[in-house]
């Protein structure tokens, strides 16, 4: 089955090309386009995509607020935010507002479609330097609730950089008890991502390491 | 809290320039007024110190007139003596006698009698009328200790003998004056005369009504005047009689003091001046610390110009900024995409690898546009260059490239603005156009520059969701900016528009005079 994708920036020429180069695939399909926040959380909801690529510069809702609400909205929709030079610095608040990754408008095309499939996937992806920076800041608060041991090692496994099926393939459980999995550790943790919840784990010393790229 | 607020407000008020110039002149004043002061007083010193020279000689010599007359009396006694001493013996003497007496006695002013004593005992006396008790009076034989004591001496001394100052009856002051006549059998007798010396003190000038004239004999006793002038720092001057001296003393009438009309000019010119020099520190104080508080006001209203330019400047960089974000590097990833595709497609499918490569071309085309545009907008002679209508084209047909619009232009000839109007309607469009493009949502925008009569309009209208032009939208200050820029050059903006109904801006602005 093909990953569903929701393209949202404010620039046509490039929802046009997205669109174009996307359509390659014929794992990938684009199911919806948004020109700014609003639209998107509306189409989210309404599309239920896998993956939304979001650009973060845009009128009447920006893409950071927009992260926020669609993982609130719908918490399996992974977001992949889309930047460019001018909003650099934003990658960093749209990972704490739940994105899963980030990507910089000049990353190679192939680069592009193996992000979604990692997101898809709900594999933590983050460059070492992100990472780096998301660690230099205030640890994250205890846990709201102790983690089941069942939960302990899905965490542990995530932080390590698996994907839902390799999880669901090494504890020898379905992919669908992983994702439940997943979002109580999100909840009990009190975190909007699987990103945040990697950083949290190396962050307390639960992995060794950092989370890697792939 | 009060106190703090009470000093706030007193130094606030100090900052007055009039309270600061009254203060200057108030301090300028007072140093004036202690120099005034010290001043006059070194004056009226000076003064009083010349008066005083001027009136020791004057005193000196009233004295001296004194003097003489005194001396001029007693000289006729020394005439009656040479008569006596020539005639001692003569049958006639009394006859004689009253005829010389009378002439000596007419030509005088002072001499009360003359008197003629053989042996001691006055027999003769002129005039007689009055004087008869002096018959038979001997001076030795006075009971005065005084009188018998000149009496005395005049026995052994060849010249006049003159008595201390007396009592004469009807407050006259008298001198009494004697010489003994030698005959050649030895002593004969004496002459004498009283002489009134009151009588001479306005002959010397003394009894003029300006004088505090007081005179003392030897032995310092007041006979003539206030005994109190000695007392009050008198000029003196000696009186020199035939025998001994008098002290005249003087003191002006109302003490020392220097007449007012004498300083009255000196000390008015010097407070005027004390007066006009604080005025004038005044005047030049206030001017000077107007000067001093309008430089500072100045300067601090150039540090907030300096602010906003400042400001202005940034937002220009930023707005350029986010314009090349919006244009040019939207432009170039949208081309890397594209061409990305197409490279897939030409291995895969050579035929569908059009689509991609015509997106390609589109996205240059717009991005050559995007870069003019931007490179117009560098440029600040641009505008004067190439004119508004070309501006405004060239701007309208980069946001329709970028943001897939369908764009209906119409312009008049360049028209007769000023480069300033020119400039605020290129910015109100840029204004209109940006928010079309990003709120929106329009397919569709027409922009219309045409000339009427006296103005130029410029109206900018899509087909979008429109918006509500009553409501405030946060952090959009587009749309008072652009009736602020309307405003500046004497136009006009006006707004209309909808939800759901597109929008439509019209700009108004009057043709320039020249």
């Amino acid at each position: 089955m093909a990953i569903h994708i929701l393209i949202v920036d404010d620039h046509a020429v490039v929802r046009q090309g997205l669109r174009m180069f996307l359509g390659l695939d014929p794992e990938l399909a684009v199911v919806g386009e948004a020109a700014d926040g609003a639209q998107a959380l509306d189409l989210a909801r309404r599309l239920a995509p896998d993956v939304v690529l979001m650009d973060l510069l845009m009128p009447v809702m920006d893409g950071i607020a927009a992260t926020r609400a669609i993982r609130a909205a719908c918490p399996d929709a992974e977001v992949i935010a889309l930047t460019s030079v001018l909003d650099d610095g934003k990658a960093l608040e749209a990972i704490r507002a739940g994105a899963i990754g980030y990507l910089l408008k000049d990353t190679e095309a192939d680069a592009l479609c193996s992000a979604i499939r990692a997101a898809a996937a709900g594999q933590v992806q983050l460059s070492p330097s992100v990472a780096a920076r998301l660690m230099r800041e205030a640890p994250p608060r205890p846990a709201r609730e102790p983690l089941s041991e069942r939960e302990n090692e899905v965490l542990h496994l995530l932080a390590a950089g698996m994907s839902n099926k390799e999880i669901a393939a090494a504890l020898v459980i379905t992919e669908k008890t992983v994702k439940a999995h997943v979002s109580h550790i999100l909840a009990k943790l009190g975190v909007a991502s699987r990103t945040q919840a990697a950083l949290y784990a190396v962050q307390r010393g639960l992995v060794p390491g950092e989370p890697g790229e792939a | 809290m009060a106190a703090l607020g009470a000093a706030q407000r007193l130094r606030a008020a100090w900052r007055d320039p009039n309270l600061r110039a009254l203060a200057a002149a108030f301090a300028v004043l007072a140093t004036l007024l202690v120099a005034w002061q010290a001043s006059t007083r070194w004056n009226h010193s000076r003064l009083l110190a010349q008066r005083r020279d001027q009136e020791t000689v004057r005193v000196g010599l009233y004295a001296n007139a004194l003097s003489l007359a005194i001396q001029r009396e007693v000289s006729r006694l020394s005439e009656l003596h040479a008569f006596v001493q020539a005639n001692p013996s003569d049958p006639l003497f009394a006859r004689h006698f009253n005829v010389y007496a009378a002439a000596l006695y007419d030509g005088s002013t002072g001499i009360r009698s003359l008197m003629v004593a053989p042996g001691g005992a006055v027999t003769y006396v002129y005039p007689l009328a009055g004087n008869q008790p002096v018959i038979g009076y001997r001076p030795s034989d006075d009971p005065r200790p005084a009188v018998q004591a000149d009496a005395g001496r005049a026995l052994t001394s060849t010249q006049p003998v003159i008595s201390k100052p007396l009592q004469l009856p009807r407050g006259a002051v008298g001198l009494m004056a004697y010489q003994a006549v030698q005959s050649d059998r030895g002593y004969w007798g004496l002459v004498s005369m009283v002489l009134d010396v009151s009588a001479l003190y306005s002959d010397a000038g003394l009894s003029a009504p300006s004088g505090g004239f007081a005179l003392r004999d030897a032995a310092g006793r007041v006979f003539y005047g206030p005994a109190e002038v000695y007392a009050r720092d008198p000029i003196t001057a000696t009186v020199q009689l035939p025998e001994g001296a008098w002290e005249l003393g003087y003191v002006p009438q109302g003490g020392w003091q220097v007449p007012v009309e004498e300083h009255l000019a000196f000390d008015l010119a010097g407070l005027a001046i004390a007066l006009l020099l604080a005025g004038l520190t005044y005047l030049v104080t206030n001017r000077q610390q107007r000067l001093a508080l309008a430089v500072e006001r100045r300067s601090a209203e150039i540090a907030v110009v300096n602010a906003r330019l400042q400001a202005a400047a940034l937002e220009e960089r930023q707005r350029l900024a986010r314009e090349l974000h919006d244009s040019v590097s939207q432009a170039l990833y949208g081309i890397g995409l594209g061409a990305q595709t197409a490279r897939r497609l030409v291995e895969r499918d050579p035929a569908r690898a059009v689509e991609p490569l015509d997106y390609v071309l589109s996205l240059t085309k717009a991005a050559i546009a995007e870069m003019r545009a931007l490179i117009f907008e560098l440029r600040p002679d641009s505008l004067e260059r190439e004119g508004l209508a070309a501006a405004l084209a060239r701007q309208a047909e980069a946001v329709a490239m970028r943001h897939k619009l369908e764009l209906h232009s119409a312009f008049c000839a360049e028209p007769a603005l000023s480069l300033e109007a020119k400039e605020a309607l290129y910015r109100i469009a840029q204004e209109a156009l940006s928010n079309i493009a990003r709120h929106a949502r329009a397919g569709r925008v027409e922009l219309t520059l045409s000339v009427g009569e006296g103005s130029v309009t410029l109206a900018i209208s899509d087909d979008g969701v429109g918006f509500d032009t009553q409501r405030e939208y946060p952090g959009h200050l587009g749309l008072r900016s652009m009736a602020e820029r309307a405003q500046g050059v004497g136009g006009r903006l006006e707004v209309t528009s909808a939800p759901g109904q597109g929008s439509w801006v019209l700009v108004t602005v009057p043709v320039q005079m020249l």
